[in-house]
């Protein structure tokens, strides 16, 4: 790695310090962006850099920098130490390891160029359609004085987004899949998925759009990887709940659903899912936090700082997008666990109400503790049969009493929501679910 | 690294400290330093850019190899070469005496303010995020050498407000003079905010009931979906968005303008080279001219309109009336619009405004409750038919805007 020869360097000149991580990270990445039957922009781009968190008694600092010739002039710099106010110790894990996520791409860029431009050719009533593809590598190494982890992470994102119009009616859809590993196995069906994936578009067209009202409502596992997500994950994240902007603050040990829901965050390597890790960017071991336990809200996403300030055990949910940010609490991959009965006997259950489908994203008020959700399509069911679909909806309500009013959970799930999260000033964190279908009443939509 | 006919650079530096405080407390301090390197090429008629560390400066030659074996898997584009880079003679006046406080002065500063903001009973927490970025960016064509140093000093403040039940605004604040750099000024544009904010309580009623008034923190994500990504080139071309097909009200006037003095937005030239011109984006309620980058103007055979950033815009302006804030409050029910949740889940190329709002509820003026999960499905071109606009306006980051009263009965 191009910094690694600084290691030395760097750990005399911290010698004097209490505590000190650095993170090194080189980054490879590929990207195309086709449009209507063009290649749009081929790009291949590397980068390095690195960053070191250190502490003198209640003093702490965070550096960050591309260019090694900033090292030379690097010392500890104790200049503001009158503003210091570290209000914890940093530990770090003391482990030693080396490993390897996902494996590298053999996909060739001119072929995979080459498939997208065929396939966003504008035909029909497809007015636009554009595909982006983005290969990634990223290597991080966290050291500190007992600590030396290296760790490899391969992931691969592609998106097609299209536009179909009539008359005066556009409809837009998206396809896309993000994996915690190259796309060598996944590229070729998505390609083979493109023709349907512009017939639902088009389909589209003959949809109403929207539906108000309150029903009881099936959330597909996209829909319910949103609410887990989106309205209780970052509710969660112990720098919400200790900063008073998390409405699940002193909620620990309350119950908050029926005692069949519960929900985990968990970044346990597996599936090839998209925010899965073995090391926290603060170095811990990686495991599952049971957030919501039969129905009790059990745990929250710490790091080192907010387990030690809440005095609870640090369950490594530090991560950072890139090496120029200290790690924060965030989510990985959080889903509902799956219940006992089948998506056909949730339909027969609910016999009279809506199933919303395919997610358009979403933003919740932690704080508050409301949230509003895009979804892609809604089924209307009536007797226990589909009636009617609708498309472009949108969905909000309460933290709370959604989670009070989720009345069963499927056995089935799905493993096809990746995403990117945004918090604070990092957006762009993979993560991801491995939802059910939820049934929940008096959901609000339109 | 020397430029040419078909090669051009962008060296930028950039050094910025952000300072987290919590409460009266700083909690951190983070130092970033970047130098990076834009490479803007044409190998075999086609544009390839590409950006790498500045450590790699001396590698030079192999990254172009790289950038020229990519323009093989383009297909084929007509760049012969790049137009010439013609500097305009405006300046844009920046101000020294800001760009001299220390990092001391400026945590000073914050801390003063989050003190203030605390001794008001109704402020529970705070937390705030003082960022200081200072810039360096060369751009180097042939024959001609362009130096731009900037300064940017912004606050944003997440504050907690609590009476009976927590509500939480988010207040942001760009720097422009020294005069800015006022704790009680800022102190008294934050008290204007919270003002509406106390007590929410869940709204049950029908918007469509009410005259609505968007704050200028609402009408910023307004105006970025429904009028700056709508005036996108490629949409024009394509006529696909509401916003060519519709005229909102002929009072409403949103301009670009690149030249505003100590704004840090400001730029006399784009990523691309190309000089920044001012613009009516939307003109007496009418679209009126499109943005684009220099791709999308070679894909459309059109001139480029020097909007190649990262946030499409310089400082977008959004024309005041002539009305204060309070007459606007003033018309019998209104549902004042203070900040939207969602807005980038909603179908914005058809003007549909699908959101959740925290806001408040006026009767002749008088304020009756703050209100959460406010839930506005509205089309825009609707909603912009009869407004009000008031002569106050706010900086949104980038973007100047006015209150807006959007009548329901024309």
């Amino acid at each position: 790695m191009e910094f690694a020869y600084a290691i030395d360097k760097l750990k005399s000149k911290l010698e004097k310090s209490d505590f000190y991580r650095i993170m090194l990270e080189g980054s490879k990445s590929e990207n195309i962006i086709a449009k209507e039957g063009k290649i749009d922009s081929v790009n291949q781009n590397e980068h390095f850099g690195l960053s070191i968190f250190y502490t003198v008694g209640k003093f702490g600092y965070f550096y960050s920098t591309n260019n090694p010739e900033d090292l030379d002039k690097f010392k500890i710099d104790l200049a503001l130490k009158k503003y210091s106010n570290l209000d914890y110790t940093p530990k770090e894990s003391g482990i030693k390891d080396s490993k390897v996520i996902g494996e590298k791409s053999n996909l060739d860029l001119e072929y995979v160029a080459k498939e997208l431009a065929k396939k966003t050719k504008l035909k029909d009533k497809i007015i636009s359609h554009d595909a982006r593809y983005f290969n990634n590598e990223i290597h991080r190494k966290i050291v500190c004085r007992n600590t030396d982890i290296e760790q490899t992470q391969y992931r691969g994102f592609v998106l097609s987004s299209c536009t179909a119009k009539e008359n005066n009616v556009l409809r837009k859809n998206t396809d896309r899949i993000a994996k915690g590993n190259s796309l060598n196995n996944y590229f070729d069906n998505f390609i083979l998925n493109n023709e349907k994936f512009e017939k639902e578009t088009v389909e589209k067209l003959s949809l109403k759009e929207g539906l108000t009202g309150k029903y009881s409502v099936i959330l597909d596992p996209t829909v319910t990887s949103l609410l887990a997500h989106e309205a209780i994950g970052h509710s969660c994240e112990a720098d919400l709940v200790y900063n008073k902007q998390s409405i699940l603050r002193n909620k620990l040990g309350k119950t908050l659903a029926k005692d069949f829901v519960s929900l985990a965050d968990d970044p346990t390597v597996r599936d090839n899912l998209f925010g899965s890790f073995y090391y926290d960017d603060e170095g811990f071991k990686a495991k599952t936090r049971y957030l919501i336990k039969e129905g009790k809200l059990n745990d929250y996403i710490l790091n080192d700082r907010y387990s030690q300030l809440m005095k609870m055990e640090n369950n490594a949910g530090s991560r950072t997008i890139n090496y120029t940010h200290l790690p924060i609490p965030r989510m990985s991959n959080t889903s509902f666990l799956p219940g006992k009965i089948t998506i056909n006997e949730m339909i027969k259950e609910m016999r009279n109400g809506v199933i919303l489908s395919g997610f358009n994203g979403g933003e919740t008020n932690p704080a508050v503790g409301t949230y509003q959700f895009g979804v892609k399509e809604a089924k209307i069911v009536k007797n226990g049969e589909i009636k009617e679909t609708r498309v472009n909806l949108s969905y909000s309500g309460s933290i709370l009493n959604s989670l009070k009013n989720i009345v069963d959970v499927s056995k089935d799930i799905k493993m096809d929501s990746p995403g990117f999260c945004g918090k604070e000033d990092q957006s762009g964190l993979p993560c991801d679910s491995f939802d059910p279908y939820l049934l929940v009443k008096n959901v609000r939509l339109g | 690294m020397n430029a040419n006919n078909t090669l051009r650079f962008i060296d930028s530096n950039n050094k910025s400290i952000t300072i987290m405080i919590n409460n009266k407390k700083v909690k951190r301090v983070v130092e970033n330093n970047e130098s990076n390197l834009r490479i803007d090429s044409i190998f075999n008629k086609k544009r390839i850019v590409r950006s790498i560390d500045s450590i790699k400066k001396n590698e030079l030659e192999n990254v172009l190899n790289e950038m020229q074996s990519l323009s093989k898997i383009k297909e084929l584009e007509f760049y012969n070469e790049f137009q010439k880079f013609e500097l305009s003679n405006k300046k844009i006046k920046s101000d020294e005496k800001l760009k001299e406080k220390t990092l001391k002065e400026i945590i000073d500063f914050s801390l003063e303010l989050n003190k203030k903001l605390l001794s008001n009973k109704l402020i529970s927490d705070i937390q705030s995020f003082t960022e200081i970025n200072y810039d360096n960016t060369k751009f180097i064509a042939k024959e001609q050498e362009y130096n731009e140093d900037s300064f940017d000093l912004g606050l944003t403040l997440e504050i907690n407000i609590k009476n009976k039940t927590l509500n939480q605004i988010t207040f942001f604040k760009s720097i422009f003079t020294i005069d800015d750099f006022d704790v009680d000024k800022i102190y008294s544009e934050i008290l204007e905010e919270i003002e509406y904010n106390i007590d929410p309580i869940e709204f049950k009623g029908d918007p469509k009931d009410y005259n609505l008034v968007f704050s200028p923190q609402a009408l910023e994500k307004i105006i970025d979906y429904f009028v700056v990504q709508q005036s996108f080139l490629e949409n024009v071309i394509k006529q696909d968005s509401f916003l060519m097909h519709n005229t909102l009200d002929e009072k409403i006037n949103i301009t670009e303008k690149p030249f505003i003095d100590y704004s840090p937005y400001s730029s006399i030239i784009d990523l691309d080279f190309i000089q920044t011109k001012e613009k009516y984006l939307v003109k007496n309620g009418k679209f009126a001219e499109y943005i684009c980058n220099l791709s999308d103007a070679c894909k459309y055979n059109k001139d480029p309109s020097g909007n190649s950033f990262p946030g499409y815009v310089t400082n977008l302006i959004f024309e005041p009336g002539t009305k204060t804030k309070t007459e606007l409050l003033n018309k019998s029910k209104i549902l004042y619009i203070d900040n939207l949740l969602g807005i980038h889940t909603t179908n914005s190329k058809e003007g549909s405004l699908n959101v959740s709002a925290l806001g408040a509820e006026f009767n002749d003026g008088k304020l009756i409750n703050a209100l959460k999960d406010i839930k506005l499905n509205e089309k825009i071109q609707d909603l912009f038919k009869n407004v009000e606009i008031s002569k106050e306006t706010k900086w949104h980051g980038n973007y100047n805007l006015p209150y807006v009263l959007c009548l329901r009965d024309k």
